[in-house]
């Protein structure tokens, strides 16, 4: 009886599956509702391939010694070629970004500092041109600056626009500002030099860390003091996750702590989490530097206690400047 | 994976896979395709897992779950029983046990639904349905033994009506 029910079972199930809808349907809504950022992440990615078009300075001086446990390596220093002479009222700069190479930049604007998974209020993306919209894309004037192409997505809006040297993407989160603020903070943007973002924090393996993809930033936060941070892709193929770093002033909130460890030669918490979003990370290594603490996360799809040594070898070989000035932060 | 790439390969399966969840193919192909632009989204992140499939089947599993609770019930959909796969020895009693199970399983409570899917559909583990459905693997035995037995109580009902 438990056989024969079981095969009536399955055989039901898997003749309910073949009236399944036929996928053109769905192939056909997805069409209609393409993520415009789809195909800017595919741009995106690829300009990071471009060459170094932005020049990279040291700086940092002798003075300003490391605490112990840290790499003694210099800040770099990049200055942004865009200036933005309008923004709605309540926003200052809370965050820049840099990918490796200088081919694309970041400038993010917020209510007030961001969290390490939050989302900007108001993002401009520079990269190398140009940017295609798909045809779902909306043309709008931005005077000077020619024509952009607007495009709403679920939880964002985004405008970009060509020029020769540049290709513009602005980002507004949905509930801040609407099309016109949008349009008008675009169209205000101009070539200029801005003071410069000085990074202090780099992944020091690029056999773990591919070099080519990664990120560099710095970005404001509640104690006033700003947050150097990396943010990179794994370069092994059975490791293909984000994978991302900080150095913060405030003790991070990990969660449960499961096991206790020496990095750098300084304590440090390890903790997974079950992720709820793709937005979350699945394990988070914090090490105890003596008055700041070296933050590293990673995204995967579950957590998994093995990636200890993993998320370890990141930290241990992270290249950590003594922290620069970023006089940007908290202006307009 | 691209997302295309993802599409071309799994589209079809979570089509399926969601239309034995929701016994109604118009459901299911609202449930996937609310995921799929979801997906779309933050194929990124997504694209770059280890098992993206395993992740954009969780989420159509979690939509259905919060769909049904969003919901009414779907009415029990005995026009699919025309379309199910070609009866054997007595293709009348067959049908009818199939018509009876089919509109058991549009009634079980929706976690009973998934567990059951999962088990005898997609030929899952207790393990693995737990955690898919984030419970314990008690738990899963427990929702399967009741499903089992509702089922098992909605064929001998059908067979009753017919001696």
């Amino acid at each position: 009886m438990s056989t024969d029910f079981d095969h009536l079972l399955r055989d039901t199930l898997h003749g309910l599956a073949e009236r399944a809808p036929d996928e053109s349907a769905v192939r056909a809504a997805l069409g209609r509702r393409r993520r415009p950022a789809f195909a800017l992440i595919a741009v995106a990615a690829s300009v990071l391939l471009v060459a170094v078009t932005i020049p990279l300075l040291r700086v940092g001086g002798p003075a300003d010694l490391p605490p112990a446990g840290f790499t003694q390596v210099a800040a770099q220093e990049v200055t942004f070629p865009m200036e933005v002479t309008w923004l709605p009222p309540g926003l200052t700069e809370q965050g820049r970004g840099v990918s490796a190479g200088g081919t694309a930049l970041s400038r993010h604007w917020h209510t007030g500092p961001l969290d390490a998974d939050g989302m900007p209020d108001l993002t401009l993306h520079a990269m190398r041109p140009p940017l295609s919209p798909s045809t779902v894309w909306e043309s709008v004037d931005l005077g000077a600056n020619g024509t952009g192409f607007y495009a709403e997505e679920e939880d964002r809006r985004i405008l970009i626009w060509n020029t020769p040297e540049w290709a513009y993407q602005l980002d507004s989160r949905s509930g801040f500002a609407g099309r016109e603020t949008i349009v008008r903070v675009a169209a205000g943007v101009r070539p200029g030099r801005t003071t410069p973002l000085r990074t202090s924090l780099e992944f020091g393996d690029s056999a773990l860390v591919a070099p080519s993809v990664a990120t560099y930033g710095v970005r404001g936060s509640a104690t006033g003091a700003p947050i150097p941070y990396a943010i990179g892709q794994p370069s092994s193929d059975g490791y293909s996750r984000t994978i991302s770093a900080e150095l913060t002033e405030v003790e991070p909130d990990i969660g449960e702590v499961e096991l206790e460890v020496t990095v750098r030669g300084q304590p440090a918490r390890f903790a997974t989490h079950r992720p709820t979003d793709p937005m979350t990370p699945t394990e988070t290594l914090a090490v105890d530097m003596g008055g700041r603490w070296l933050v590293v996360r990673n995204y995967a799809e579950a957590p998994d206690l093995g990636r200890l040594s993993t998320l370890v070898h990141v930290a241990e070989t992270m290249r950590i400047a003594p922290t620069a000035p970023n006089e940007w932060i908290g202006t307009r | 994976m691209t997302f295309e790439d993802f599409l071309n390969q799994r589209l079809a399966s979570l089509l399926r896979y969601a239309t034995v969840l929701t016994c109604d193919p118009v459901q299911a192909q609202d449930i996937v395709q609310d995921v799929l632009v979801r997906a779309q989204q933050r194929w990124s992140r997504i694209g770059r897992m280890e098992l993206p499939a395993a992740y954009v089947k969780r989420m159509v599993t979690n939509e259905f779950l919060s769909w049904r609770r969003r919901r009414t019930d779907v009415a029990v959909p005995f026009a699919t029983i025309d379309a199910l796969s070609p009866p054997v020895s007595d293709p009348t009693i067959v049908i009818d046990q199939r018509a009876a199970l089919l509109a058991g399983i549009a009634r079980l409570p929706r976690k009973q639904r998934a567990a059951v899917v999962l088990r005898y559909y997609d030929g899952c583990t207790d393990e693995e349905i737990a955690t898919e459905l984030g419970c314990s693997t008690g738990t899963v035995r427990s929702h399967i033994s009741r499903a089992v037995a509702t089922l098992r109580a909605a064929i001998q009902t059908e067979q009753e009506l017919h001696r």
